[in-house]
């Protein structure tokens, strides 16, 4: 078995003038779940699409179970489940026609033992005989997945799975993306839920104007990079007081304090210290609110969630 | 072809069932009307009545109201089985499932012959029992006859068919599809035909006048005025079901998925 499931390595995608995918490489391990991040029109999609064939790259390889793309692609396809972009069906099949379709087109046969598995597993089996053109966008989500996992595939591209999904099918699907890679499965992900990546994947990179600008282990990515190119980020505080508006007003005027948000909690404010504050700073921040009158009943660090430095990433310029 | 195949055509609705249940049950009413109709009200004279009243020319000359509206219905055949796939999006789905692009096209192509098969089976079926019940003259079936007018349809619909679906693999879509063939067929092909210049060198390829040939050798009927033997009028008319078929199935194995 090939050491990773997928290995990009410089893959360039152009439209005419425009470059939509520009020399990135990547390397996504067996049994990883890995994500990928970027804001609209980062290129996310036509990464995919190239990586695997859809389209001809410009130049740069792509490699995914150890053979090179798109010239395997015969053999590699019916390994693989996928989708990118919406699922499409035939809307006036049923969900279950639908997927008989798809299994008359492959290679190998499909039991009924495995088509029942997979709809269970996106909780379809109650509408599968329901034609799909009743079907609301979650529940063509969820067929797609089912299409996709038909064949338990050694590894899953997913281009926004969660689309259309309501809370509960979001976590379910994050917890059957997880199971998956626990089982050995590997899982490429592109989502706008940073919260959904942060919880699911075990890599991520961002991708911003066609370029991965920082890819990593979820954890390292979070930590605050001092290197060079990337954001410089200092520790965050979260302080409660009684009069969040006044606590602003002092706060800003506190040397080594970048930023005073509003806390996301009531009667709360987010400070941001400069790089290199440690403990000293955060008394200090103490000393000068109740100094100043501002009465404060909590002081603690604030951790930085994925969205946060997705931020800094991509307005900072990317992470060396 | 797999029981899928048949399945995908089955479950359509719209105009693919509405150009079936038309040709299947409408046509051989609305042919065996205009044909029996005017000999019950008087209008023919006795000549003429005994020309055209007969079981057997009112199954011969309803096969022949086939030779357009059997075509429509297989190039609507033929345009679905061409672009149904690609129009529904899911063809990047059957190509990811391990089918070759042609391999899905040909078999959504087998299982559209076999409903136009159906079709005009069911359709002839229909045309002999209507025109056995109410033809007003009697008179012996001639059942060669009939038989070699059936088979004259054959090449012409499914070249028809094929012709379709290379035209909808090309575009990507049904619709425009049966529009270009009824213009190609009934408009183009045959100015193309009397053109001064291009007229001499079109009627060696014309689909129009090969197809005309080629179910007038199969009827037992005369010529048509093309240029070659019936067995070169035969091949240019899988020529023209051929070649659209080819380079539809070149432009879809090399589309974008």
């Amino acid at each position: 078995m090939a050491e990773l499931a997928i290995q990009l390595d410089g893959l360039t995608k152009r439209f005419g003038s425009r470059t939509a995918v520009d020399g990135v490489t990547l390397n996504v391990p067996h049994g990883s779940v890995y994500g990928l991040v970027g804001p609209n029109g980062a290129g996310k999609t036509t990464l995919m699409r190239t990586m695997l064939g859809f389209t001809h790259a410009s130049s740069g390889t792509s490699t995914v179970l150890g053979k090179s793309m798109p010239h395997n692609r015969a053999s590699i396809y019916p390994r693989i489940g996928v989708i990118i972009e919406e699922p499409r069906f035939y809307p006036f099949l049923t969900g279950m026609e639908n997927l008989q379709q798809i299994i008359a087109a492959r290679p190998e046969s499909i039991s009924d033992d495995q088509v029942a598995k997979a709809l269970a597993a996106v909780d379809m089996t109650a509408r599968a005989d329901d034609r799909v053109k009743t079907y609301s966008l979650g529940m063509r989500q969820r067929l797609g997945i089912a299409r996709a996992l038909l064949h338990d595939p050694e590894v899953l591209i997913l281009d926004e799975p969660s689309n259309g999904l309501d809370p509960p099918g979001i976590r379910d699907m994050r917890l059957l993306l997880r199971s998956l890679a626990d089982g050995g499965r590997t899982v490429f992900v592109s989502s706008h839920l940073l919260a959904e990546i942060e919880l699911m994947c075990d890599h991520v990179a961002v991708l911003k104007d066609g370029k991965i600008i920082a890819d990593g282990a979820v954890e390292e990515l979070m930590r605050p990079s001092t290197d060079d190119g990337a954001a410089p980020v200092g520790l965050r505080v979260t302080v409660g007081v009684h009069d969040p508006a006044l606590a602003k007003v002092k706060l800003d005027a506190i040397d080594g304090v970048t930023d005073v948000a509003m806390g996301l909690e009531p009667y709360t404010v987010l400070v941001t210290l400069a790089p290199g504050s440690g403990d000293e700073q955060i008394a200090g921040i103490n000393a000068h609110l109740v100094g100043a009158g501002v009465g404060v009943h909590r002081l603690e660090p604030a951790a930085a969630s994925l969205e946060q430095r997705f931020m800094e990433i991509i307005d900072g310029g990317g992470v060396g | 072809m797999t029981s899928a195949d048949m399945v995908l055509f089955r479950k359509s609705r719209g105009l693919f069932w509405g150009a079936l249940v038309a040709v299947v049950i409408g046509l051989p009413v609305v042919i065996v009307s205009i044909l029996v109709v005017p000999s019950a009200l008087g209008m023919y004279s006795a000549a003429t009545q005994a020309e055209v009243g007969t079981a057997t020319k009112v199954i011969v000359d309803g096969v022949g109201f086939l030779t357009i509206f059997g075509a429509i219905v297989a190039i609507l055949l033929g345009a679905t089985a061409g672009s149904v796939d690609h129009q529904r999006g899911v063809i990047r789905d059957l190509v990811l499932a391990g089918r070759p692009r042609w391999r899905i096209v040909l078999g959504r192509l087998l299982a559209a012959s076999a409903w136009l098969i159906i079709a005009v089976a069911v359709c002839i079926a229909l045309l002999v029992v209507l025109a056995i019940t109410m033809a007003p003259v009697d008179g012996d079936m001639d059942w060669g006859e009939i038989g070699r007018t059936v088979a004259a349809l054959g090449p012409w619909l499914l070249t028809a068919l094929v012709f379709g679906s290379g035209i909808a693999m090309l575009i990507g879509t049904r619709g425009p599809a049966i529009g270009i063939y009824l213009a190609f067929v009934f408009i183009l092909d045959q100015i193309l035909v009397v053109i001064p210049k291009i007229g001499p060198v079109w009627e060696h390829m014309s689909y129009f006048l090969a197809q005309g040939q080629t179910i007038e050798w199969i009827s037992g009927t005369g010529g048509t005025g093309f240029a070659h033997s019936n067995t070169v009028a035969l091949l240019v008319l899988i020529a023209w079901g051929v070649i659209p078929f080819t380079l539809g199935v070149i432009r879809l194995s090399n589309r974008d998925l």
